[in-house]
């Protein structure tokens, strides 16, 4: 990757609308929208509140499905000069395997396993919820493909760096960590759930020292890169993620605010380099100091 | 296609009950379509998303852009402490606006509360055409850009639900009047989801087309998160991308 600076899943779409902004091939890499074996058309409408330095979404995966995007939207992507993630998303492991068996013929060099998606009803949280589905899920995935697998893991649970080190133990290439931590908005006059779906993901600068904690625990947890984000804002946020542990980082809730976000905390994660006299990006993984 | 302007405020204040008018220094030429909004960044740290509000007047020439909004929470009252000579960053113009084509000369707008505001840059674009325009607020204190409205339409109506000024009521009864013995070429409306479902139901004897631009709560803006969707005959629509204007027959409420 050209730097660290990777779009989060989600976030994105499939780069298109971004490209008006900004040059997205300067980005690290891109991670795309969800890719489920059909056409999803998601939940219903509203699908965003906002809290306090966060919000929450329960888009749940609308996504054209794997047959539409290799046919109208991977022949525009193939000649990015980008290092593309495909996100896969599925109720069941047959699912997974449906799309990343399509997957393996694009020219998409790494696979982003969805297995911790809080919206979907069905399917996506089970499996990152406990280690023996977050194995069963990452081995069936392995076995489908030689590609590179980025497992990317829900926070949801007791102990995230268990779940890591079944995924590593399934043959893992990488996880990508935190999804979005399962949470509610209110009205309170209307004393309705502003989420049409009630619970929805929370990401943005409040889950920030979660994330970081959690990113910092898995680091130590397992020997594959680790992928880091959660409310990551700022080139300065991105090097936090990277001393806790993180080879690279994404930007999600970042890209909501302004479509530029991504570039401009890229160009702050160069300048803190220079500022420190860093030298290669990689030398700040897992840098952490003892007290 | 929309950009990201930072410019200065020119000036923000009240003009009818809990609805302000801010004027931008904004940026020359840009293609404008009647409908498109900008999406407001609030000087918030705690706030982080900005706020859709459709364009209710633009200059090509100054760059000058007005937005008009209502106070309707956390957002849009911080909003009202932005000053003039702020600097004010706004992504604009998004979405797709009204497509206003050439033989439709003979126009129906249907506005309700904060809903008036992005009909009138209808207007501004296309003066030659035929306007009658119809109004409905929920009270006298709330009605603003009245005698705007008024000069520039050929016929103009005003309801208020309490009945405080003009018709007492809602602002499908006078049109429905008109549009019996007089259907317009198109009707382009924008007000909330009850008024819109109303004029669904008033116009559909008639078989005259109509636009609305309809309200979700939205994420980027641009199309890249997929939250703002609305619901539509053929599935989930982007507001932010495929709309905010919708045929009204293909809404789905």
């Amino acid at each position: 990757m050209k730097n660290p600076i990777i779009a989060a899943s989600g976030t994105f779409a499939f780069g298109e609308f971004f490209d008006d902004y900004f040059d997205i091939q300067k980005l690290g890499g891109i991670s795309l929208k969800a890719l489920t074996a059909g056409k999803r058309e998601g939940n219903p409408p509203p699908r965003i509140a906002e809290s306090a330095s966060g919000i929450l979404n329960s888009v749940g995966l609308q996504n054209p499905g794997i047959d539409a995007f290799l046919k109208h939207i991977y022949p525009n992507l193939k000649t990015l000069d980008s290092c593309i993630i495909a996100n896969v998303s599925g109720s069941t492991i047959e699912e997974y395997i449906e799309v990343i068996t399509k997957l393996n013929d694009t020219d998409i060099p790494i696979i982003e396993l969805n297995i911790s998606c809080p919206n979907v009803k069905c399917g996506g949280l089970q499996f990152g919820a406990n280690e023996k589905d977050a194995f069963e899920a990452t081995k069936s995935a392995r076995e489908a493909t030689s590609k590179k697998l980025m497992v990317k893991l829900t926070p949801n649970v007791t102990d995230i760096s268990i779940i890591a080190k079944a995924v590593e133990e399934a043959g893992a290439d990488a996880v990508s960590l935190v999804n979005t931590f399962t949470a509610m908005a209110i009205d309170a006059r209307k004393r309705k759930p502003i989420l049409a779906n009630v619970f929805g993901g929370l990401s943005g600068p409040a889950i920030k020292p979660i994330a970081l904690r959690m990113v910092n625990q898995v680091y130590n947890s397992v020997k594959i890169p680790v992928v880091g984000m959660g409310g990551i804002m700022s080139g300065e946020d991105a090097v936090e993620f990277m001393i806790a542990g993180a080879a690279a980082v994404m930007t999600g809730t970042a890209n909501m605010v302004t479509p530029t976000n991504s570039m401009e905390i890229l160009d702050e994660f160069k300048e803190f380099l220079e500022n420190e006299g860093i030298e290669r990006a990689c030398e700040l993984t897992g840098s952490l100091l003892q007290r | 296609m929309g950009r990201e302007i930072v410019s200065k405020i020119i000036y923000n204040r009240e003009i009818a009950g809990e609805i302000f008018e801010i004027r931008v220094a904004g940026e020359k030429d840009l293609s404008f379509v009647p409908g498109q909004f900008g999406n407001i960044k609030i000087d918030s740290k705690e706030l982080l998303l900005r706020r859709p509000i459709s364009i209710n007047a633009y200059d090509k020439k100054s760059g000058e852009m007005v937005f008009l909004y209502k106070v309707v929470g956390k957002g849009t009252r911080k909003l009202t402490e932005a000053k003039t000579g702020d600097d004010i960053s706004i992504l604009a113009p998004l979405g797709n606006g009204f497509n206003v084509l050439e033989n439709y000369m003979n126009i129906c707008l249907v506005g309700g509360g904060i809903g008036c505001a992005p009909l009138e840059s209808i207007m501004d674009k296309y003066p030659e055409k035929s306007y009658r325009t119809f109004l409905g607020f929920d009270t006298k204190k709330s009605i603003y850009h009245k005698s705007d409205f008024e000069r520039k339409s050929d016929k103009f109506f005003i309801t208020t639900e309490d009945g405080s000024l003009g018709e007492k009521g809602f602002v499908t009864e006078p049109l429905k009047k008109q549009i019996e013995t007089d259907p317009p070429d198109v009707v382009y409306a924008c007000g909330p989801t009850p008024m819109l479902k109303a004029l669904k139901n008033t116009i559909y004897p008639y078989e005259i087309k109509a636009f609305v631009s309809v309200e979700e709560r939205m994420g980027c803006g641009i199309g890249g998160c997929a939250v703002c969707v609305c619901k539509t005959t053929t599935g989930y629509k982007k507001a932010c991308v495929v709309g905010p204007v919708f045929e009204l027959d293909k809404v789905v409420f």
